[in-house]
C-alpha cells in the first residue's frame, strides 16, 4: 500500500481568479515536506486542497486530482468527512474550542463514535503526553482551553488533530502567531510526529523550512516553481526565482 | 459660529443632552408609578373636620388642590369609605366650609370583605338588646377566629366542592360518550354504575352544602357596632372585617410592618370585589407562565428559522424574501397576531382538537376557546422575528476559524452546527429570548381576544391531573391593570391599584429577564473566546 499524497494538474480558481496553476507534485510517507513561497502565493489554498477544506468557499473550482490510497479525493462517491477524518490539518492561528482542555482533544473522538468513556480519556491522556504537553495541564484538564498560553494552545490544536490518528498532517504556518521558546518546542514536536505521521508544513520562514524538512517546495504565484530535497534546494537551487527568493532578494 | 461647529462641541452638547432627557423620561415615569403606586398601602390617619352646616365627616384625605378661579380657596378630597350607606367612597369638601379639624384617637379603619373600607368607632360587641363594650385588643381573637372561619369556608368552598365538580364533569362525559354507542349489555352496565357513582357525589354535595349554609349562619352570628361620623350605628358581623385598625395611634414602626403585610397580602392573594381589592397573585401568575410557555415555543422557532437562514441557504431571492417577511412580521400590528391566533389557533387547530379528543363535551369548547397556550403560542409568533434576528447575529459572530477547526476534525455540518457553532451562539440566542421575553409580558391586546379575562376560576396549575391545564383561561398583568382602572364599578377607589400593578407588571418583566440575564452572563463566562 502506498499512502503518498500525488497531486496532480491541479489547478484551483476562487470565482475568476486563478490561484493554483497545474501542480504536480508527490508527498513522502513519513517525511515532513515543506512549501514556501512569498505571501499569496496560494500555499495555504494547495494544503486546503488536500483535505477538501476549500470546499467551504463558495465559488471554488478545483481542476485535476489529488490520489490518496491511489483514490481520488475529488472524485464523487468520495466521503469528505473521511477524507478530513485521515488528513488532519492544525491552522496558522491557535483555534481551540471554547471547551475545556479536555473536551478539546476529545471532540473529534466523540464526532467519530467512540462512546466508551474510558477509551476516550485514555486516548485523550496519551495523545496530551505525546505533544508534550500533559505535564503542563495534568491537573486544570477540565478548565478552559481559552486559559493556556498561544503556544499551548497550538499544541493542544496538534493534540487535537492527532487524537483521532490520521495520516496526514497539515499544518498551515503553526507557528507564525507563536514566541521564538513556542516555536522550538512545535519544531521539537513534529521531528517527533515524523515517525508516524506524513507531515505537510506551510510555512514562509525558510529557516524553518530548512530545519525540520526533508522535502521542500517552492510555490510562487500559484506555480509549484522547484520541488525536493530540502538540502539540495536550499544549497544548490536549480531555478533563479528559488535562488532569488532563498538569497531574500524578494518577498 | 461656523467654527464652533466645526470643533464639534455642539454634537457632543446636543447627543449628550437627547440622553439626558431620554434618561429624565425614563426615571420620571418610574418615579411616578413608583410614588403613586407604593404609598397606597401606608396606612393614612383618619382626620374628623366639623362643617360650618353642623355635619362631621370621617376619612382619609386623598388630595387638596385650589378651586380654579377662585383666588386662596381649596377643597380636599375625602375618602370616606362606607360605600354601603353613602354610595360612594369620595367626597369633595370646600375648605372655607370647614369649622375644625381633628384627629381622633379612637377612629378606626376597618377593612371589610365588601363594600370596600368602613371608617367610624368601635362601639362594642352586640347582643341581642344591648351592647357589650369590646377594646381594639379584644378583637384580635375574634378576627383570628372568623380568619379560621373563612379559610374553611373557602376550602370547602374551592377544594372539596371543586373536586366533586371535577369528577362529576368526568362522569357527565363518560356518560355521554357511552350514551351514544350502540345499546350492549356492557355499556348498559357501564351506564348504571356511573349513576350510582354519580348519586353518590350528589349526595356527598349536598352535604357539604349544608355544610356551608351552617357555617355561613355561623358567621352571621357575631356582630359588632360601628359608630360613624354622624352619630348613626352600623351592625357589622365580624366575619365581614378582615382588618382593624387605629392609624391615628400607630407609630411609624407599626405603620411600616402594616405596609409590609399589605404589600405582601397583595402580591400574595387572590382579588376580592370585582378585582378592587385584594391581591394580583393570579394575574402574576398568569403572566409568568404565559411568558414561559411563550419562550419555550418561540426559541426552537426562531432559532430553526434563523440556523436555516446562516446555515443552509447562500444569499438569494428566497432567503433575501424570508428575512424581509420575517423582519416585517415585527412591524405588523399585535392585534392582527390577535385576530390570527383567534382564527387559527382557537377556531381551526382548537376546534379541531376538540372534535378528535373532547367530543363528548361539545358544543362546550375545551381548547376551542381561548386558553393560555393560545395565548402563548401567538405571542411566540409575534415574537419570533426578534429571536430570529439575536441568534443569526450570535451564529454570524461565531468565529470561522472555530467552524473550520470541527469540519477539519472530520465533523459534518449537522455535527458543528450543534457542537460548536449553537453552544457559542447560545449567548446571543438568550439575549433574542430576553427581548422576547419583555415584549410578550407587556402586550395586552393580542391576548384580549386569544383568552384572557378579568377573572379566572382557576390558575392553569392545580393539583388535579395533568396538573398543567393548557386550555385553561388565565389572569394577566396588563389586562388587569386595564380591568381594574377602566373598566371596574368603583374606578376611583381602584385608581391606585393601577399604578400598584403597573409596578409589579414593570418588576415580574425586570425579574423574568434578570434570571434569562443571569444565565446569559454565567453561559458566556463560559464560551468566551480566545483574544488571538
Ligand atoms: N476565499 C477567497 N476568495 C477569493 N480569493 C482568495 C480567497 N482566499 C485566498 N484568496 C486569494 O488566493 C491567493 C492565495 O491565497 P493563500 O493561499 O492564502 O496565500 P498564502 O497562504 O500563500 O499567503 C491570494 O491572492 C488570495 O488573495
Ligand atoms: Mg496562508
Amino acid at each position: 500500500m502506498n499512502n503518498n499524497i500525488i497531486i496532480k494538474n491541479l489547478s484551483l480558481t476562487y470565482g475568476n481568479k486563478q490561484v493554483l496553476e497545474n501542480i504536480n507534485q508527490q508527498i513522502e510517507e513519513k517525511k515532513i515536506t515543506a512549501i514556501i513561497g512569498p505571501s499569496g502565493c496560494g500555499k495555504s489554498t494547495l494544503l486546503r486542497c488536500i483535505n477538501r477544506m476549500n470546499d467551504l468557499i463558495p465559488e471554488t473550482r478545483v481542476e485535476g486530482e489529488i490520489l490518496f490510497h491511489e483514490k481520488n479525493i475529488y472524485a464523487h462517491d468520495i466521503d469528505v468527512t473521511e477524507i478530513r477524518r485521515k488528513i488532519g490539518m492544525v491552522f496558522q492561528k491557535p483555534n481551540p474550542f471554547p471547551k475545556s482542555i479536555f473536551d478539546n482533544v476529545a471532540y473529534g473522538l466523540r464526532i467519530n463514535g467512540t462512546k466508551d468513556k474510558k477509551k476516550v480519556s485514555e486516548t485523550v491522556e496519551t495523545t496530551l503526553h505525546d505533544c508534550g504537553l500533559l505535564k503542563e495541564v495534568k491537573d486544570r484538564l477540565y478548565t478552559s482551553a481559552m486559559e493556556l498560553s498561544g503556544g499551548q494552545q497550538q499544541r493542544l490544536c496538534i493534540a487535537r488533530a492527532l487524537a483521532i490518528e490520521p495520516e496526514i498532517i497539515l499544518m498551515d504556518e503553526p507557528c507564525s502567531a507563536l514566541d521564538p521558546s513556542s516555536t522550538f518546542k512545535i519544531e521539537e514536536l513534529m521531528m517527533k510526529l515524523k515517525k508516524r505521521y506524513t507531515v505537510i508544513i506551510v510555512t514562509h520562514n525558510m529557516q524553518q523550512a530548512a530545519r525540520v524538512s526533508d522535502t521542500t517546495g517552492f510555490l510562487y504565484l500559484g506555480k509549484l516553481i522547484e520541488y525536493g530535497n530540502t538540502k539540495k534546494l536550499f544549497i544548490k537551487p536549480k531555478e533563479k526565482l528559488t535562488e532569488n527568493y532563498i538569497s531574500g532578494n524578494f518577498g | 459660529m461656523k467654527k464652533t461647529f466645526n470643533t464639534g462641541n455642539p454634537y457632543i452638547w446636543l447627543s449628550g443632552g437627547t440622553l439626558t432627557i431620554s434618561l429624565l423620561m425614563i426615571f420620571g415615569l418610574v418615579a411616578l408609578i413608583m410614588f403613586k403606586g407604593l404609598g397606597i398601602f401606608w396606612p393614612h390617619n383618619i382626620t374628623m373636620l366639623m362643617l360650618n352646616d353642623n355635619s362631621v365627616v370621617l376619612g382619609e384625605i386623598s388630595k387638596v388642590e385650589p378651586i380654579p378661579n377662585l383666588k386662596d380657596s381649596y377643597r380636599t378630597k375625602l375618602k370616606v369609605g362606607n360605600r354601603d350607606v353613602y354610595g360612594m367612597d369620595f367626597r369633595w369638601v370646600d375648605n372655607s366650609s370647614i369649622l375644625s379639624q381633628d384627629f381622633p384617637t379612637t377612629a378606626l379603619t376597618i377593612e371589610r370583605r365588601e363594600w370596600g373600607n368602613m371608617y367610624g368607632f368601635l362601639k362594642g360587641m352586640k347582643h341581642d338588646n344591648r351592647i357589650e363594650s369590646l377594646s381594639l385588643a379584644d378583637m384580635k381573637p375574634l378576627l383570628k377566629e372568623s380568619k379560621a372561619l373563612y379559610k374553611s369556608i373557602r376550602h370547602i368552598e374551592k377544594k372539596e366542592i371543586g373536586k366533586i365538580n371535577h369528577k362529576m364533569e368526568k362522569y357527565r362525559l363518560a356518560l355521554k360518550s357511552l350514551e351514544r354507542k350502540l345499546p350492549s349489555d356492557s355499556t348498559l352496565k357501564n351506564i348504571a354504575s356511573i349513576k350510582v357513582k354519580v348519586e353518590e357525589l350528589e349526595k356527598q354535595y349536598t352535604e357539604k352544602v349544608d355544610n356551608l349554609t351552617n357555617l355561613y349562619a355561623s358567621a352571621k352570628e357575631k356582630k359588632v357596632v360601628i359608630q360613624l361620623a354622624d352619630g348613626s350605628e352600623e351592625i357589622l358581623p365580624i366575619f365581614q372585617i378582615i382588618r382593624i385598625y387605629d392609624p391615628n395611634q400607630m407609630g411609624v414602626y407599626a405603620k411600616s410592618s402594616f405596609y409590609v403585610l399589605k404589600f405582601w397580602e397583595f402580591i400574595s392573594a387572590e382579588p376580592r370585589e370585582a378585582n378592587t381589592e385584594g391581591g394580583v397573585f393570579p394575574a402574576i401568575f398568569g403572566t409568568v407562565t404565559m411568558v414561559l410557555i411563550m419562550s419555550l415555543a418561540v426559541t426552537p422557532l426562531g432559532v430553526l428559522t434563523a440556523v436555516f437562514l446562516r446555515e443552509y441557504t447562500s444569499d438569494n431571492i428566497f432567503s433575501r424574501i424570508v428575512r424581509i417577511s420575517v423582519n416585517n412580521l415585527a412591524g405588523v400590528p399585535s392585534i392582527v397576531f390577535g385576530v390570527f391566533g383567534l382564527g387559527f389557533f382557537i377556531y381551526f387547530i382548537g376546534g379541531g382538537i376538540d372534535k378528535l379528543f373532547y367530543s363528548e363535551a361539545l358544543p362546550t369548547p375545551t381548547f376551542g376557546t381561548g386558553g393560555i397556550l393560545w395565548a402563548s403560542l401567538t405571542l411566540a409568533l409575534l415574537t419570533v422575528p426578534v429571536v430570529v434576528v439575536a441568534t443569526e447575529e450570535g451564529i454570524s459572530s461565531v468565529p470561522k476559524s472555530l467552524k473550520e477547526a470541527s469540519y477539519g476534525l472530520g465533523a459534518t455540518k449537522f455535527e458543528t452546527l450543534w457542537k460548536v457553532v449553537l453552544p457559542q451562539a447560545t449567548p446571543g440566542i438568550l439575549t433574542g429570548m430576553i427581548l422576547a421575553m419583555a415584549r410578550a409580558a407587556g402586550e395586552v391586546a393580542p391576548l384580549m381576544i386569544t383568552g384572557v379575562v378579568k377573572l379566572a376560576p382557576s390558575l392553569p396549575l392545580d393539583s388535579y391531573s395533568p396538573f398543567i391545564h393548557l386550555e385553561r383561561k388565565f389572569m394577566h398583568l396588563g389586562f388587569h391593570i386595564y380591568d381594574v382602572g377602566f373598566q371596574s364599578p368603583n374606578v376611583e377607589a381602584a385608581l391606585p391599584m393601577v399604578y400598584t400593578t403597573t409596578l409589579i407588571l414593570i418588576f415580574t418583566v425586570l425579574a423574568l429577564n434578570l434570571v434569562a440575564i443571569i444565565v446569559r452572563n454565567k453561559l458566556r463566562t463560559k464560551y468566551v473566546t480566545s483574544a488571538l
